[in-house]
């Protein structure tokens, strides 16, 4: 039997599908974001790398290259400690690293969230609303995350 | 029988300065690690030099 495809509709439109979404100044943040976190990653990944092998950083970039970005910023973490140990400036790379978790904690829920413009419990569609030409009030956009907890 | 797993929602605003603020921060990670680096490992700026060299479009084929 083949399965059916299903498809969501924004409902009837009125004007072109190119107008501009209200949620696009979010989007391109959100963009802007997953970007600069991407970049950090890289960065982490070349020093990681270089840390693993400093004569040939190039075999260090090899074994970095598959770790997620907490991967990466242990390995960071743990190579420097090997590399300097009983520096004080251990503390300021546990609070780096931290950090780092941080932010990617707070890419990923940023990112994997439903974004809704407009009051939380309207079930207006979005589309409809900017396709009648309102605004979405910068305060309005809400942010709808679900999680299953034990 | 009491619920093992609940599904929760939670709603917050979310504005686009609050986005910029994170990406923004994330910023001043890529300059602590910089500090971290830098000054005790002093080949790690010429590696990274040789790095974002492999991008720049002589190098790019």
């Amino acid at each position: 039997m083949r399965s059916k495809s299903v498809y969501f509709s924004l409902g009837p439109t009125t004007s072109p599908v190119s107008d501009a979404d209200p949620l696009d100044p979010l989007h391109r943040e959100l963009g802007t974001l997953s970007t600069e976190l991407s970049h950090l990653e890289t960065y982490l990944g070349c020093a990681g790398g270089f840390l693993a092998n400093q004569k040939e950083p190039r075999i260090g970039d090899i074994l970095v290259v598959p770790l997620s970005f907490r991967a990466r910023a242990d390995t960071l973490s743990v190579q420097y400690s090997e590399r300097l140990p009983g520096k004080t400036v251990m503390e300021q790379v546990r609070a780096f690293r931290s950090d780092l978790q941080e932010a990617e904690d707070a890419r990923n829920t940023l990112t994997h969230t439903l974004y809704w413009c407009g009051p939380v419990g309207d079930t207006t569609p979005v589309a409809s609303n900017h396709n009648e030409g309102k605004t979405c009030p910068q305060t309005a956009i809400r942010r709808r995350h679900t999680s299953i907890r034990s | 029988m009491k619920a093992k797993h609940v599904l929760r929602l939670q709603f917050e605003d979310v504005t686009p300065q609050s986005v910029a603020e994170k990406s923004a921060a994330l910023k001043q990670l890529v300059n602590r690690r910089d500090d971290l680096m830098l000054p005790l490992f002093y080949d790690f700026s010429d590696y990274t030099a040789q790095f974002y060299g492999f991008f720049a479009p002589e190098n790019v084929p």
